[in-house]
């Protein structure tokens, strides 16, 4: 099955090239109308149709096409396009610099006048040794991007792109292979729009191309000079930070230069480190610069890349790095055990490429994302802020309609700003490259201790430990509509911000498909899950019938305000849960004590800076408050050095495998294609401790007898992947999926290629009969 | 071993285009690729352009014993051969590498194949059937020398077939490198012959332009 088509196209190229160039003729015709902007998003909605024409080779080793990143080219503006290369297992390609033999991946471009395509862009490689040769190159997969550029003037109404793609493919035998590529693109005028079926494809090609140094290691330097037959490099890390520990190795750009199958030493002083690449006797070429890319098996630091291109001329010598502390050497090919070349026990390892889930169309998402919004409201990280909304709503129904209508809207403006101020930031840091998605904010562990105070202090406000200004409008004065306009405004961003741990339903296709997208795109769906979120007040607010059916306000209001104390506590317990999850016990135990001093400076302040009290008193009450409730933030505070550690993450998984019945494993794609090769169906759980609808799931649904004994009687392999923590790999794997949030239930079917999708709020009958494979499962298949 | 087929090459899943060498070691013949020793005999051409060409003397598929002092005074090519290997199978079926053996001769000059397969290994051919091979290709070189042990091989730091040198008269390395300067091997008839053209400019009394190049196979 991995040999198959990995993107079905859906129809013949000439049927979908004569479908392209109708659209293009239509957007290109109606270019200068305002329409043509509405004409572009219905071309959107339509299906996409083939991407990615390259032939079947079935008698190659290797499976290439060359896949456009927009769906339109504009003149004038480069884009990207990826070769991708599916390898038979056992097999491998080769990198830039193949080492002691074999031949780079190269593209023969046949391309249109004015059309210019750059280099090919190489991802980091991995040793391949065979006998006593050393190799470069990729086994399973590789992903090359490449960009195309269209100048400004090109007038043609269809970009056609074609290239033949030549590579050696070896085991032990080496065969050329060669295949044509190409892909036909619309051009029109206006900005090339994203492909979302191959977005999450050059995610996962970006991800695996090498950072620079010292462009993304800011102060990093590296220097090298040849001597003795050697080139020898060194590496600085930029002052505070620590130099890598683990394994390093060069991987020089040229062939011909170095001895690839030599041991390269990496000797570690106290002020850099020095590592010793032996050249060949006698290069091919000259030696003249240092190129390369230098590969740290532990990363050169969090949130780093792992491998960095470097490049400079020689220096005349090296600086001093004072006392030696100790050398190791790593990648000699020869060593007696090593097995020579690619064993068949590699061969199974070979992960199947995820065919990018059918995204919906931009009106679809919006429409999910506007169910998913009104929905959030019942969700339970949200009811507690609402229902004090809603309290603060019943109050002014009846007195005050005016109030209640510019309360509404504030309120609605805060939503909205909110999720703006949400997307912006994940729009943003996914651009820079970070592998994130809803909820994100929630695996940052000061986050998470700045909600429980936050919480914490509203809880104390609604038991009346402390009111904020006057007493008068005490009845409903609550944090979030305390100051009414500017409260109800307040009260919508609170509300967003606690809505990040649940996620509804028919929001994750909504996001999936947001995140995937043009900034545009993504603003117009957060904008569509903001009105949905907001829009049960709006109608209150505008809708006189509908808000003379809220109850009569009474005594039962301060009862009800009281109750809503033990939620919000409740809440507070959950998060310190997950911090603990985060960052370990300790970081409990300082949010904990944290929390009492906070608790303790919002009694002083109530209780010696109410508007009654004296100047005197007040202004103590303030001083005093402030200084402990700064001690206490203090003490809140997650410090950098309690990061989690391994065993704090698998906790989360561990607490799930108690009891009887179905074990759940860790979960990792290769493990995942393991369990598929064997003709086991899989169920695969995309979680978080932060996330409230994962726990219900689970706890409602997954973890109940009817549930395990379904898995256990079908033979069913159950993952769980924890997104608790920021995880690059399960980040990806969401992408693949289509989605950037958890929860996400997959299962994988024996036979069946298509992954089937569960909603996000499971039930037994959802999760049993799609292990049936029954059609009820594929409606919820989205 | 079964009978090579003759050259289909998209069935000839068994070609070979790396050379493997042996050690000395018994335990080598436990495994499919040969083991072989340290790395160190590995870092690539012992065997310097321009430094004298390491000395051998190996036995000829025929039975001869050929050395290279019995050519002093006259260019050699040793051309690396591995008659399982795809690339060999290439520049052999083309007839590209029988002419550009032709055309050297013709001036003097000695061709010499040589084999340093393991005899353990699959891609292993015994004499009698290179001889075979060397009829139906009709090869021309002056003679296919078997390198059993590796050892010719290790010294001029050999790694694939057909890895090319070019000796002079003197007993000078002067070239080292790939035969041809098409890699891809889309067409290796039009390919130019880079030993051919060390010899051509070492015969004219011109330094070789490019005397050490990547070897391909």
């Amino acid at each position: 099955m991995a040999d198959g088509p990995m993107i079905s196209p859906c129809g013949t190229a000439r049927g979908a090239l004569a479908r392209r160039c109708l659209r293009a003729a239509v957007v290109r015709l109606l270019a200068l109308a305002p329409l043509s902007v509405v004409l572009v998003l219905l071309a959107l909605l339509a299906p996409v149709d083939a991407i990615g024409q390259g032939l079947p080779t079935a008698q190659n080793r290797v499976q290439v096409d060359l896949l456009p990143e927009p769906s339109t080219a504009r003149p004038g503006e480069p884009f990207q396009a990826l070769l991708r290369m599916l390898i038979a297992p056992g097999w491998h390609t080769y990198w830039m610099n193949p080492g002691d033999s074999g031949l780079a991946t190269q593209l023969q471009w046949r391309l249109p006048a004015g059309v210019t395509a750059g280099a090919l862009s190489w991802p980091v490689p991995m040793r391949l040794p065979v006998g006593p040769l050393m190799n470069y190159g990729y086994e399973n997969e590789v992903l090359l991007p490449v960009q195309i550029t269209v100048p400004a003037g090109f007038a043609a109404p269809v970009l056609q792109v074609s290239a033949q793609a030549e590579w050696l493919v070896c085991k032990e035998v080496c065969i050329p292979e060669s295949a044509p590529v190409g892909f036909q693109l619309p051009v029109a005028a206006i900005a090339a729009l994203a492909d979302p079926r191959v977005a999450p494809l050059f995610a996962k090609a970006r991800a695996a191309l090498p950072g620079t140094l010292p462009g993304t290691l800011p102060g990093w330097t590296a220097v090298a000079t040849v001597t003795d037959g050697r080139l020898r490099i060194v590496l600085r890390a930029p002052e505070g930070t620590a130099a890598p520990t683990g394994e390093l190795y060069f991987y020089n750009a040229t062939e011909g230069q170095v001895a690839h199958a030599a041991a390269q030493t990496v000797a570690r002083h106290r002020d850099g480190l020095l590592i010793d690449v032996p050249l060949q006797p006698q290069p091919i070429t000259p030696v003249q610069r240092m190129d390369g890319l230098l590969v740290a098996a532990t990363g050169f630091g969090a949130g780093k890349p792992t491998a960095v291109t470097i490049g400079a001329a020689l220096a005349p010598s090296l600086p001093d790095l004072g006392p030696l502390l100790g050398t190791t050497t790593v990648g000699g090919a020869t060593s007696p055990s090593a097995p020579a070349g690619a064993g068949p026990g590699q061969a199974a390892a070979r992960p199947t490429l995820q065919s990018p889930a059918a995204a919906p169309g931009l009106l679809l998402a919006l429409l999910l994302a506007l169910a998913g919004g009104v929905v959030l409201n019942l969700m339970p990280c949200v009811f507690p802020v609402l229902s004090l909304k809603a309290l603060a709503m019943v109050g002014q129904a009846r007195s005050d309609p005016r109030g209640l209508r510019k309360g509404g809207l504030a309120f609605g403006a805060g939503v909205l700003l909110a999720f703006w101020a949400l997307a912006g930031t994940l729009i943003a840091l996914r651009t820079g490259g970070e592998q994130i998605g809803w909820g994100f904010q929630l695996q940052s562990p000061p986050f998470v201790a700045a909600m429980a105070v936050l919480f914490t202090l509203l809880a104390l406000n609604l038991a009346g430990v402390f009111e904020i200004g006057s007493r008068v409008a005490a009845l409903a004065g609550s944090l979030p509509e305390r100051k009414g306009v500017a409260g109800s405004f307040f009260g919508g961003v609170l509300a967003v911000a606690v809505a990040a741990p649940c996620t509804a339903p028919f929001m994750g296709a909504a996001l999936g498909y947001a995140l995937a997208q043009p900034a545009p795109h993504a603003l117009a769906v957060f904008t569509a899950l903001a009105l949905g979120m907001a829009l049960p007040y709006l109608l209150l607010s505008f809708v006189p019938g509908l808000a003379r059916m809220l109850p009569r306000p009474g005594p039962w209001m301060v009862t009800f305000r009281q109750a809503m104390v033990f939620p919000l506590l409740a809440t507070v317990a959950w998060l310190a849960w997950v911090l603990g999850l985060q960052a370990g016990m300790d970081a409990v135990f300082g949010l904990l004590a944290g929390l009492v001093l906070i608790a303790f400076a919002a009694w002083l302040y109530g209780r010696f800076a109410a508007p009654a009290a004296s100047t005197r008193s007040r202004a103590f009450a303030i001083a005093a408050g402030l200084a402990v409730a700064l001690a206490g933030g203090y003490l809140a505070w997650p410090s950098a050095s309690q990061d989690g550690t391994a065993g704090a993450q698998s906790a989360n998984l561990q607490g799930d495998t108690r009891g009887p019945g179905q074990p759940w494993q860790p979960w990792s794609p290769d493990r995942v294609a393991e369990l598929r090769a064997e003709g086991r169906p899989v169920f695969i759980d995309f979680t978080a401790a932060w996330c409230v609808t994962c726990q219900a799931n689970k706890q409602l649904v997954l973890d109940t007898g009817a549930v395990r004994t379904a898995f256990a009687s079908r033979n069913v392999a159950t993952l769980r992947a924890d997104w608790t923590r920021r995880d690059r790999a399960i980040s990806e794997a969401l992408a693949g999926y289509g989605r950037s949030g958890v929860p996400v239930y997959v299962i994988y079917l024996p036979g069946r290629d298509a992954p089937i999708l569960l909603p996000e709020l499971l039930t037994r009958d959802i999760v049993l009969s799609a292990l049936d494979g029954a059609p009820a499962a594929a409606a919820g298949a989205r | 071993m079964t009978p090579r087929p003759a050259l289909i090459y998209h069935l000839c899943a068994a070609l070979h285009c790396r050379l493997y060498r042996r050690v000395a070691l018994a335990l080598a013949l436990l495994c499919t690729l040969p083991a072989f020793a340290q790395s160190s005999i590995m870092q690539s051409s012992l065997a310097r352009v321009g430094d004298p060409a390491p000395s051998f003397t190996l036995s000829s598929i025929d039975g001869r014993k050929v050395s290279l002092a019995d050519f002093r005074g006259k260019y050699v090519v040793l051309e690396w051969w591995n008659s399982e290997c795809y690339a060999v199978n290439i520049h052999y079926g083309a007839g590209a590498m029988q002419a550009a053996q032709r055309q050297a001769r013709a001036d003097g000059t000695v061709w010499l194949s040589i084999d340093s397969t393991h005899p353990a290994h699959p891609s292993f051919v015994d004499a009698k059937r290179s001889q075979a091979m060397l009829k139906q290709w009709k090869g021309n070189q002056t003679a296919l020398l078997q390198d059993t042990d590796g050892r010719t091989g290790r010294a001029y730091g050999a790694v694939v077939t057909p890895h090319t040198y070019v000796i002079d008269p003197a007993g000078t390395l002067i070239y080292s490198g790939a035969i041809d300067d098409q890699r891809a091997m889309r067409d290796v008839r039009k390919a130019r012959n880079l030993a051919l053209a060390a010899l051509g400019e070492a015969r004219g009394g011109k330094p070789v332009s490019r005397p050490l190049t990547q070897a391909y196979g």
